[in-house]
């Protein structure tokens, strides 16, 4: 063994090193595409996925947007089963607001939420519901 | 001569033990019986089981847990996440508290621990397709390929949540509720 | 303008007189002319309304193959019915058989008109007990299902209420999918605004708006909402109003009685006086509006056991023995007189809580911290913000007169206490908050349900009312499952009515 083989196969090792280094899929933090329609703002679940005005509202002038029903919400949110079955674990206490004991799955998403302004809990218009709900968001 | 050779023969012989057993290595550290050695492992392989890609389906085929859970694009990109994390999540169950991690936080990254080339090493022709039930499915995936190439990538997992642990939010609330709800009654609302 | 002439003054009013005929329907109580109208829609049956009255209804005229819809202002179905628990009060049924329970129809509106004092319909309360059973039966055999035990309810001489499993939630459920299975259809967001007649002065449609988004920020929201688009319905046999009570009509109720913009109310939002208005206005008789019928939590048998004291001062308000409806009319004139918003407090003493004839109930608020329990009287005040000193003072008057045997105050009756008084720890505290959920006023219908015209006192044809919408058929107050028989044995009745015209 010659004596400038140990350098060379350092320098090897090295380069093999940050060539691994260089590969790896490390996901990288970003800063988000805020959708700053100051009128009509969307929420940050939204926002996340750079969602735009007509992935909801359809192609068409802003002027002529409505409000969507429950249908078009649920062409991402799959179905009313669907979403009281992820909370399922509320219905133990009958404290499931997408399975409830008044109305069962059949609520319109906009009883509570609500996509350009503030959303409201409409159990607490009745119940306390600090102990068994977060904020909707 | 002789003793070159010699050398190079059991070179040869320590080489093919050596990957042998790296490779063996590597595959049994893939599955879900390895995962699961982690106690903590334990609701995530129950709802994975039950989930379409944990075998509950028609041909009862299952995605391994390092399937989606380490990158699939390059092995040394694989190998040296699964060794980073490997080391990592030992040091945490052996000198941590494994009990106390947050698992509800966790999931609110699930970003950087499932990976989009794993995904996509399954359903290869996902974004190429023209035809679909529901509509809403091909602009959303023509939306994720826009942002493929810019510093905004999206990932499979930003709209498909629970894909392979579906329920495990009802799960982890079975061992740590998230609330702990106080029977209450109607105060008359006030109006 | 001093030129003006007689037939300058002719010419102006007539321009003024058709300028005010051309204006919008929504101006005029009814339109008069059936063939000027396009119908966006048509049906047999309107039935407006979807609690438990609109379902029963709905179901009677569907099933009998009339094109029935129900229409629903809200985007939630269900109204009232589907929060209330839904005892539900029968004369005769299998469970009363199986209990060797005897009832009869006599001891049933006994019951009901000791509740009513009189102001109620007996003709009514009639109905009620005679069909009680029919309606029960109704509701099982289409879904409904109930608990094999009676509940021995206020008011009721004998065990005769039905426990509705699931509450109403689920029996609404149950009905609606029955309705659904006989063609009945549903419209959500569709509020009926205005009853349309023709010349003859019958019922033939509505003027309702589609799309209608009932805005609970608007204090009355029937007046200056302007969402929705006008369309007209053609009702082709009848139109059925089960369009609930008023609780929640903050503006209509205090107009009735000052003393109700005090209350709590833990009705649905679409609880507005709209529909009754819309009534009144095609010349429906408007009866005992301002009858309300209180809800307070404690059963009424305990009230006597505390001690109720004005927030602001600790002083006692009145003659604690009473039942809710007057206890409660007490403490909101004492509220409205006194200028405060702050309920009374009502205080239970050991023994007084002891003395309760639900301790189960009683137990059940103090776990969900409805009822609050203290140590000592000056962790209670300084809980409920009472002056302590005033409060310790006013619970040594109030014993003293109790060993007295004398309420110089307020000629309470201390022989009925069975030792309650203000004096062994713990204590219990409650707010006594009268809660309205249910307005016994409405308009006036025959038996059948019909509408009764103001002026004629017959029936407007074409136009009937079931349910809580009515009045008159409770009277003073409603007795504790009261309301279910009533919705339910109208709503038959009225859809019977209407399939056989």
């Amino acid at each position: 063994m010659k004596t400038y083989n140990i350098p060379i196969l350092l320098l090897l090792l090295m380069g093999g090193v940050i060539l691994l280094v260089l590969n790896v899929n490390e996901p990288k933090t970003y800063v988000m595409d805020v959708n700053s329609n100051s009128k009509y703002p969307i929420k940050s679940y939204h926002q996340e996925l750079q969602l735009e005005c007509k992935n909801c509202h359809g192609e068409g002038s802003e002027e002529d947007y409505e409000e969507l029903e429950d249908e078009q919400c649920l062409t991402c949110h799959k179905s009313k089963e669907y979403l009281a079955q992820r909370i399922s674990f509320m219905e133990k206490d009958k404290t499931s607001p997408h399975n409830s004991y008044h109305d069962g799955t059949t609520l319109s998403c906009y009883e509570c939420h609500h996509s350009h302004e503030k959303s409201v809990n409409m159990c607490a218009d009745c119940h306390n519901v600090e102990t068994w709900m977060k904020p909707i968001k | 001569m002789k003793k070159t050779i010699i050398i190079v023969c059991i070179g040869i012989v320590i080489g093919l033990l050596v990957s042998l057993g790296t490779y063996k290595g590597v595959k049994e550290t893939a599955g879900d019986k390895f995962c699961i050695l982690c106690h903590s492992m334990e609701p995530m392989v129950e709802v994975y089981k039950e989930d379409v890609h944990g075998g509950n389906n028609a041909l009862g085929i299952k995605a391994k847990c390092v399937s989606c859970h380490l990158p699939q694009d390059t092995l040394m990109n694989y190998l040296y996440v699964k060794a980073k994390n490997g080391a990592v999540e030992v040091a945490i169950t052996a000198f941590g508290k494994p009990e106390n991690i947050n698992w509800y936080k966790k999931r609110a990254h699930r970003k950087s621990f499932v990976y989009d080339s794993g995904c996509l090493s399954c359903h290869t022709n996902i974004l190429e397709q023209t035809d679909a039930e529901n509509p809403k499915q091909l602009e959303m995936h023509k939306h994720y390929e826009s942002k493929l190439l810019t510093n905004k990538k999206l990932s499979c997992v930003s709209c498909h949540i629970s894909s392979g642990h579906e329920s495990l939010r009802n799960k982890l609330n079975e061992l740590k509720p998230e609330y702990k709800p106080v029977m209450n009654v109607i105060d008359g609302g006030g109006h | 303008m001093e030129e003006l002439s007689r037939r300058g003054f002719m010419k102006w009013g007539a321009l003024a007189t058709s300028a005010i005929a051309a204006a919008p329907a929504l101006n005029a109580a009814t339109l008069q002319s059936d063939k000027e109208i396009k119908w966006d829609a048509e049906y047999d049956v309107i039935v407006v309304g979807s609690g438990l009255s609109a379902h029963v209804t709905s179901i009677v005229t569907a099933e009998a193959g009339l094109k029935t819809v129900m229409i629903e202002k809200m985007s939630r179905l269900g109204g009232n019915s589907i929060i209330s628990q839904q005892d539900f009060a029968v004369m005769g049924s299998d469970l009363q058989a199986k209990s060797g329970i005897k009832d009869s129809v006599e001891l049933y509106m006994k019951d009901f008109s000791a509740a009513g004092k009189g102001y109620n319909d007996v003709r009514h309360t009639r109905r009620i007990a005679e069909n009680s059973n029919r309606a029960y039966e109704f509701a099982r055999d289409r879904g409904v299902k109930y608990g094999d035990k009676l509940k021995h309810l206020g008011g009721h001489t004998v065990a005769r209420s039905l426990q509705t499993l699931g509450g109403g939630g689920k029996a609404v459920q149950a009905l609606h999918k029955h309705y659904l299975s006989k063609n009945g259809e549903v419209l959500k967001r569709v509020k009926a605004e205005e009853i349309i007649k023709d010349n003859a002065g019958k019922v033939i449609g509505l003027m309702v708006k589609e799309k209608y988004k009932f805005d609970n920020k608007l204090q009355a929201d029937d007046r200056e909402n302007t969402t929705g688009k006008v369309k007209y319905y053609r009702a082709k046999k009848a139109v059925v109003f089960a369009t609930g009570g008023y609780s929640r009509d903050k503006e209509f109720r205090t107009i009735q009685n000052p003393t109700l913009a005090l209350i709590k109310t833990p009705s649905n939002r679409g609880a507005t006086a709209g529909a009754l208005k819309s009534m009144i206005k095609a010349g429906a008789t408007p009866v005992q509006i301002s009858l309300t019928r209180f809800s307070f939590g404690i059963p009424t048998e305990d009230l006597k056991y505390s001690m109720m004291v004005d927030a602001n001062t600790a002083a006692r308000i009145t003659n604690e023995d009473s039942n809710r409806q007057d206890l409660s009319n007490i403490i909101l004139s004492h509220m409205l007189t006194t200028n405060t918003k702050k309920y009374p407090v009502l205080i239970f003493d050991a023994q007084g809580f002891k003395n309760s004839h639900d301790p189960h109930r009683m137990n059940k608020f103090l776990k969900k911290g409805k009822i609050k329990q203290f140590n000592t009287l000056k962790e209670l005040a300084t809980e409920y913000k009472l002056p302590v000193d005033k409060l310790l003072e006013e619970a040594d008057t109030y014993n003293k007169s109790i060993a007295a045997k004398k309420d110089d105050k307020f000629k309470k009756d201390y022989s009925k206490l069975n030792g309650a008084a203000v004096q062994k720890a713990p204590y219990y505290a409650i707010h006594a908050a009268p809660g309205l959920s249910y307005t016994q006023g409405g308009v006036q219908v025959t038996t059948k349900h019909e509408v009764l015209n103001i002026d004629s006192n017959k029936p407007i044809d074409g136009l009937y009312a079931v349910g809580e919408a009515t009045g008159g058929v409770h009277g003073f107050s409603r007795i504790t499952s009261g309301s279910i028989p009533d919705c339910m044995t109208s709503g038959i009745i009225a859809g019977e009515s209407i399939v056989k015209s």
